[in-house]
């Protein structure tokens, strides 16, 4: 019954999808490479991400993309002043230890944002929020594409730092030997905080990006923060190419998925990952403990 | 293994946190329980629970039936409280179920701890089972707000009562609302493509429709089913409706999701005679106007509503548009008739004692109401004998009940102008 114009429809829904889980994925990953830390506020920036584009279009009228130019540095600044303050006092804590901080500050934010916004689900409306192209019968929703092209732009910027700077080159050193990376002289706080910070910026951007065509409200977050965190073990933990592999193959299998009857959309994605953890448990990409 | 630092964190910990952390995540979301005034026997005040969704999935259609039930109490303490009781306080305590069942039964308890005497909600079908499930062991009368699971009245209960239509009601009445506007308009546009969302609200509104959908002559040619609190596209599903070129699409869902849904159609240009809610949340919804004023237009709703024709309605919606500074919604007439059902036996039970509260609430007869129907009356399984659905559509960026004719406030605009000219 199912037709190859509604497959191809499901892959291309998929994959677009799954750039912005992707996205999501990276700050996660970056923070739980360089810092070892569970961020489980992440969600909770994304929502928050998606606030603060919702009220520069609304207030400002700025559009979403230009206005990531004020979102990333913004929650840059955020990130690192939430790790200065609170995260960094937690680092040599046991994991549930991090866990019930970072999970902390996110009830915190998720509260703060329901005082201050309502529960209300608000969208925006961009000029281009209908716009959309048809290739070979497949519609791709500008939008939806707009997001896509945005993360891979990101992700490709993000790696490009990573590979290519300084001060990526001390991140990925922190990362994998603290000690060492001290004993060079890096100052491994100032590198935790600015990683943390990255993350938010990447996830808020995420936020900025989906806002186009989804419904932000104060628990939009847990939505998008289960698939990062799947992505995240399925790519390999600390692998950032890892992370965007993994996010765009569960894009793609959920879009999949979703040709199933009933809402077993999601049930795919599952069935991978329990596959992944059993055949190849360090990830797709990750390197062996 | 990591070296040096020890706290080395593998794929088991991380794993194992992440699903702990995601379990609780909410649940911590909870705002403090105030402490319980204490109380003598002295009848001063009359201890009332309001229970829904105040965070969490659901909380803005939570609120906005929590509004509604505050309002309808607010009035009667401005009135001088319950006169038979010698003018005695309802004192509203609000609890916050975050659309968890769990978290639904606790807050139930803690009201019933608390002193509360008769109990309102709970909004999420899946949740209002368990609160009344507890409401019933306990024995405290229980009148719910808005849920429109069947499966809530068919155990038996005795204390549980709902004013609002059940979901075989609501679906039934809903689709012969639509075959008489499809009758209306030559009656050819039979297929059906139905779309709804998983929980207890969906699963059960969806059963009576389908039934209803058959007896009535129509098509289902695509059954979709999803998961409103997890999805984040539907292009997918969106493609299978269009491979399958229904005449009517029908939707049960709430907000976020049912809008994903309409902008994914629109963005798939699926062009049918007719997009229509069942019991939904957004497409009569004045805000979806406000976001969405041309995807709006011409949209069709079966849903609870206040009755156009009433006097009293009128005033109440004048009141709250007042009272809260936001458009009066069908959830916010559905907590003020349920708080006014409440509040009506209250006054004759003339007792705080539950069952005396009990019996009043059973023999309920109200006729100065605001939703549609002659009275509220309940039979014995609680469920209000006269409860009825309007069909409602958005025409020049207002919702009107356009069916059943009796209720009707505009006439049906069917089949809708093809997307194009909407857009336009």
């Amino acid at each position: 019954m199912v037709d190859w114009q509604t497959v191809a429809q499901s892959v291309a829904g998929g994959l677009l999808l799954g750039g912005v889980y992707a996205l999501v994925a990276l700050g996660l990953n970056l923070i739980f490479g360089v810092m070892k830390v569970i961020n489980f506020a992440h969600g909770t920036f994304m929502m928050l991400g998606m606030y603060a584009s919702y009220w520069l279009f609304t207030l400002y009228g700025i559009d979403p993309y230009p206005g990531i130019l004020l979102v990333a540095p913004l929650f840059l600044l955020l990130g690192v002043l939430v790790e200065r303050v609170v995260v960094s006092r937690i680092l040599d804590a046991p994991g549930h230890d991090q866990l019930l901080v970072t999970l902390g500050v996110s009830l915190f934010l998720q509260n703060l944002a329901l005082a201050l916004f309502k529960a209300d689900p608000r969208s925006i409306r961009p000029l281009y929020a209908d716009w959309s192209f048809s290739v070979g019968g497949v519609v791709l929703s500008a939008p939806r594409l707009g997001a896509f092209l945005a993360a891979l732009a990101l992700a490709g910027l993000f790696f490009w730092l990573l590979r290519s700077t300084d001060l990526g080159k001390a991140m990925r050193a922190a990362a994998e030997e603290r000690e060492g990376a001290i004993l060079v002289g890096i100052d491994v706080r100032w590198i935790y905080a600015l990683a943390f910070g990255i993350g938010t910026a990447l996830v808020a951007v995420a936020g900025s990006i989906v806002l186009p065509f989804f419904t932000v409200s104060p628990s939009v977050g847990e939505t998008f923060l289960l698939m990062a965190f799947i992505t995240v073990v399925l790519g390999g933990l600390g692998s950032f190419p890892g992370a965007l592999i993994g996010g765009l193959l569960i894009g793609l299998v959920e879009g999949l998925g979703a040709l199933l009857p009933g809402s077993l959309r999601q049930l795919p994605v599952f069935i991978l990952f329990v596959l992944s953890l059993l055949v190849r448990p360090q990830g797709l990409l990750g390197s062996r403990q | 293994m990591q070296q040096g630092y020890g706290r080395s964190i593998g794929r088991r910990d991380f794993l194992k946190l992440g699903l702990a952390a995601l379990a609780t995540s909410a649940a911590a979301c909870a705002p403090a329980a105030a402490p319980a005034p204490p109380t003598g026997p002295r009848v001063s005040e009359v201890k009332v629970g309001s229970l829904h969704p105040l965070t969490g999935t659901g909380a803005f259609e939570g609120n906005l039936v929590a509004r509604g039930v505050r309002l309808r109490i607010e009035e009667a303490n401005a009135a001088g409280g319950i006169k038979s009781l010698g003018g005695a306080k309802i004192n509203l305590i609000e609890a916050d179920t975050q659309g968890k069942p769990e978290v639904g039964q606790s807050e139930t308890e803690r009201l019933i701890r608390e002193g509360c005497v008769v109990l309102m909600g709970a909004f999420h079908s899946a949740v209002t089972i368990v609160t009344t499930q507890v409401a019933e062991r306990e024995g405290v009368p229980f009148v719910i707000s808005v849920a429109v699971s069947d499966r809530i009245l068919q155990r038996g209960f005795k204390y549980s009562f709902r004013q609002q239509p059940n979901a075989s009601m609501m679906g039934r009445l809903t689709v012969r609302a639509l075959k008489e506007v499809v009758d209306a308009a030559s009656g050819q546009y039979r297929r059906v493509a139905f779309i709804h969302e998983d929980t207890e609200m969906g699963q059960s509104i969806s059963a009576a429709a389908f039934s209803a959908l058959k007896e009535a002559g129509f098509e289902v040619v695509e059954d979709i089913t999803y998961n409103a609190a997890r999805i984040t596209d539907v292009t997918p599903e969106a493609s299978r409706v269009r491979a399958a070129n229904p005449d009517i699409i029908l939707i049960n869902g709430y907000y976020a999701d049912t809008l994903l849904w309409v902008r994914t159609f629109r963005d798939l240009r699926v062009s049918p005679k007719a997009i229509v809610g069942l019991a939904n949340a957004l497409l009569s919804n004045p805000n979806f106007i406000k976001e969405e004023p041309k995807l709006a237009e011409y949209m069709i709703d079966g849903n609870y509503w206040w009755n156009p024709n009433s006097e009293r309605a009128r005033r109440v919606k004048e009141a709250y548009e007042k009272r809260y500074n936001e458009p009066f919604t069908n959830h916010s007439a559905q907590g003020y008739q349920s708080a006014d059902v409440l509040v009506d036996a209250l006054e004759r039970a003339a007792s705080t004692d539950r069952d005396r509260i009990r019996e009043a609430l059973a023999k309920t007869k109200l006729t100065d109401i605001i939703v549609p129907g002659d009275s509220i009356e309940f039979d014995e399984t609680g469920q209000n004998k006269n409860a009825q659905p309007l069909l409602l559509q958005i025409l020049q960026g207002v919702v009107t009940p356009v069916a059943p004719q009796k209720y009707a406030a505009g006439r049906p605009v069917f089949p809708i102008p093809p997307l194009e000219e909407r857009l336009r």
